[in-house]
């Protein structure tokens, strides 16, 4: 009796807010809950108002779980939004609508900038003066980034007439705060979600099941593969000085399929839950490493925000109509601020800018590489070339500083030794399994991937269940006793 | 419409079935599937977890309960916090960082797998890193592998020596976390160390990794937290506010392997060795912890505190890793 006693004491512990302990998709916790959510969401489906209401309040509750009481500021902004979306609706002149559009802008970036960026422009204020810094005492709220950025297309669509704004604040909430997508994406567009949401249309048995089958598959990525290969890319990056170029090559390669696997994977149980519920967010990544060039990488990596780069910010600084020159710098802008939204930090600053220049001087060499004939060569060259630069891009964007960044590449260039390699493989077997079945995984054909997809839904439901405890059980058996959150949970 | 509210309830169906059948699983015994044991998940732990709240205990060397008093104010003057020892220190500096980040000090963490009190008393290496961190605290976790040593007072004068080495460097020594009764050889430790300086770990029981000796990740953490709400007790305590975070960075972590690799080890002593082996009545068993792999029997990925780069055994050309060593 004791004992269940604690043990419903500590489930009551587990409602609360616990800032070590952030709500994460491949907790026991969410799944628990979970199941608590999904026979509510079923009866109330069919009214659309009761189902916004509960799936708003769960969405809430759940970002109250990350983030504790910074929900009540997302509820506040997306009131502003809201309101202002339908003052610049009604409005005719234009001079006000813009005007409306950019104050709105103004409220969501300045909340932005000063939870994510204050100590950053401090710190380097008080470096060009040589002041003395006292960094603010500034929580970041989880996936702010993500729904601030949600927000601004939602008034900027409605300020260019491509939606009408949501009918009431709630679901303008509901589309805000959803809860597969609020900490860490995909970035949904309000053309897109809203009327998925005024439909309300009740999912097929295709559509729940494809949705359980992705959310395996992102647990398989991000809380099973991301999570091992890290426990060594994590020696190498946290302590560069002491590693051979062998080691180093092979933690570069092992953060460059961590970071997809852990992004993708949440990607893939977020969009995988909204499907369940009904709702499609599109596809956010497409095998990434599979790209010839560095256009088709950023067609393929992290789409949704790639998307909102270039139709909120690179068309509208002018695109490509304002001739070459500045097709190139509207390019390395857009990429810049797109590094900068990962992160304050320099590092972050000038891997977007990499990719920038890299963007650049594809287009710029667009000309001559459409003269060179598609062959089996070719195709290799320009892959390795893609893969290699984003690779090392990679290193700036995972190091602890720009230092060890360059003493990471110049390990792989200086101290490299092949005769290192059967070593290496025999001390990691388990770990160079996983990386091999990472990028076999990576290869194969969409179809197959489409077809096992198929396989699973039309199967019985005792082998769904076997499938997915067997996914529960490869994550419990290389679980690290400490949840590992996402990597893009700190944006 | 039917069509998906049925598999919306084989859904529910599946899932709460899946949960039933682990939670079930966590809380019974053994579970094995052929040769095969199955790994429970956490349920059971995050449910029946205890405050634990100081949860220390320890007999003085005549066997009384040892007598706890606050005798001074925690230093908070200390910067910097030098951990070092055996394959167990990783799993105590860990969560100090996180305690070095809540109370502003840092910690800088050495781990020497399969050291001991021989090892580290009969070369520099102790003395470069003090050189080098200029420590003003220093926690020791040493004696895992000499833990069942049946002449474990012939390890006295080692001890001493290491705390000579610390040259009047205020320390705390944290006992191994006895996975089996040893014969003496703590009491031997508490009896040759300063008064109120050995933490006795023996009391806890911590759960373990694959090895069934290294405390898990989330164990380190709770021995950890343990020893922190010990330390206001100690001759000279460091700040120990419990941390709300989790761990983070160790800075400038060096790790050591004995005998090789990319950055050798200071030479041991010529005639000294770690284990006489018709001595010792039991070590630690060897557990090939190949450099840059976590060991099977750290449960935790090493993120944020490092116990720094684990050297390739096998580097040099020609040298093959040992396939088992005492830790």
């Amino acid at each position: 009796m004791d004992q269940f006693a604690l043990g419903l004491k500590n489930l009551g512990g587990l409602f609360t807010y616990d800032p070590g302990a952030p709500m994460l998709f491949s907790s026991g916790f969410f799944w628990f809950l979970f199941i608590l959510f999904l026979p509510v969401y079923i009866l109330l489906k069919g009214s659309r108002a009761k189902m916004v209401l509960f799936v708003v309040g769960f969405s809430l509750y759940f970002y109250y779980k990350s983030s504790g009481l910074f929900f009540l500021m997302l509820m506040a902004t997306s009131a502003i939004d809201w309101i202002i979306s339908w003052g610049i609706f009604r409005e005719r002149r234009r001079g006000r609508r813009l005007g409306l559009m950019w104050l709105s802008i103004a409220i969501s970036l300045s909340i932005l900038g000063y939870f994510k960026y204050a100590n950053f422009f401090l710190w380097n204020w008080n470096a060009m003066v040589e002041g003395n810094f006292q960094p603010l005492d500034i929580i970041l709220p989880v996936g702010i980034s993500f729904y601030t950025f949600q927000s601004i297309s939602y008034v900027v669509d409605v300020y260019k007439r491509r939606i009408t704004p949501a009918r009431s604040w709630f679901d303008y909430l509901f589309f805000l705060s959803f809860f597969p997508a609020l900490v860490a994406g995909p970035i949904v567009r309000a053309d897109y979600f809203l009327p998925q949401l005024r439909k309300n249309v009740m999912p097929t048995s295709a559509m729940i099941w494809a949705g359980l089958w992705l959310v395996i598959i992102g647990i398989a990525k991000k809380a099973v593969i991301a999570d091992y290969i890290a426990q060594y890319n994590d020696l190498v990056f946290d302590n560069p000085a002491v590693y051979t170029g062998v080691q180093a090559l092979m933690g570069v390669l092992g953060y460059t399929m961590q970071i997809y696997c852990d992004f993708s994977g949440y990607s893939d149980m977020a969009i995988g839950l909204a499907l369940i519920m009904g709702f499609r967010l599109g596809i956010n990544f497409d095998s990434p490493y599979r790209s010839r060039n560095l256009t088709e990488f950023w067609r393929r990596w992290h789409i949704s925000l790639s998307s909102w780069l270039r139709d909120y910010l690179y068309i509208p600084l002018g695109g490509n109509r304002k001739g070459t020159l500045r097709t190139y710098v509207n390019n390395f802008l857009t990429m810049l601020i797109g590094g900068l939204w990962h992160g304050a930090a320099w590092k972050f600053v000038f891997w977007g800018a990499m990719h920038g220049v890299g963007l650049a001087v594809h287009k710029a060499c667009r000309p001559w590489l459409v003269r060179i004939p598609d062959n089996a060569l070719t195709v290799f060259c320009g892959w390795l070339l893609t893969f290699v630069y984003v690779s090392l891009l990679w290193v700036f964007f995972r190091a602890a500083s720009f230092e060890d960044s360059l003493l990471i590449i110049r390990n792989i260039f200086v101290d490299f030794e092949w005769r290192q390699f059967p070593q290496f493989f025999t001390n990691r077997m388990v770990w160079c399994l996983f990386m091999l079945a990472l990028i076999v995984m990576h290869f194969v054909p969409q179809r197959w991937a489409d077809r096992l997809q198929d396989v699973f839904v039309a199967s019985p439901w005792v082998v769904k269940l076997l499938v997915f405890l067997c996914s529960v059980q490869m994550v419990i058996e290389f679980m690290t006793a400490e949840v590992q959150p996402f990597i893009y949970f700190q944006f | 419409m039917k069509q998906g509210r049925k598999a919306y309830l084989y859904l529910w169906l599946l899932l709460a079935v899946a949960l039933a059948a682990v939670c079930a699983i966590a809380f019974v015994g053994e579970v094995r599937l052929g040769g095969w044991e199955v790994r429970k998940g956490t349920f059971r732990e995050v449910l029946l977890a205890e405050e634990k709240a100081g949860a220390y205990e320890a007999e003085e060397a005549d066997g009384e309960p040892e007598q706890l008093t606050v005798t001074a104010e925690a230093d908070s003057t200390v910067r910097n916090v030098l951990i070092f020892g055996d394959s167990m220190t990783i799993l105590v500096a860990n969560r100090l960082a996180a305690y070095g980040e809540e109370n502003g000090y840092k910690v800088t963490s050495v781990t020497w797998d399969g050291s001991s009190s021989v090892t580290w008393s009969s070369c520099d290496t102790l003395d470069n890193f003090i050189a080098r961190v200029k420590p003003d605290f220093i926690v020791v976790t040493l004696g895992s592998n000499e833990l069942f040593l049946k002449n474990f007072d012939s390890r006295r004068p080692y001890v001493e020596k290491v705390v000579a080495k610390m040259k009047g460097i205020p320390f705390v020594w944290i006992s191994p976390p006895n996975w089996k009764e040893d014969v003496g050889f703590n009491k031997m430790m508490r009896q040759t160390l300063p008064a109120g300086t050995f933490y006795d770990s023996n009391k806890l029981t911590l759960a373990r990794g694959k090895d069934n000796i290294h405390p898990t990740v989330r164990a380190g953490i709770e021995w950890t937290d343990s020893i922190m709400s010990w330390m206001p007790y100690t001759p000279h305590p460091i700040a120990s506010r419990r941390p709300t975070g989790k761990a983070t960075r160790i800075h400038d972590a060096h790790y050591f392997k004995a005998g090789g690799g990319r950055m050798a080890a200071p030479p041991v002593a010529a005639g000294l060795d770690d284990e006489k082996p018709e001595e010792a009545s039991e070590h630690m068993p060897g557990v090939a912890t190949e450099p840059g792999v976590a060991p099977e029997h750290e449960q935790g990925r090493q993120t944020g505190a490092q116990s720094g780069a684990k050297l390739e055994a096998g580097s040099e050309p020609g040298q093959q890793a040992p396939a088992a060593e005492a830790e």
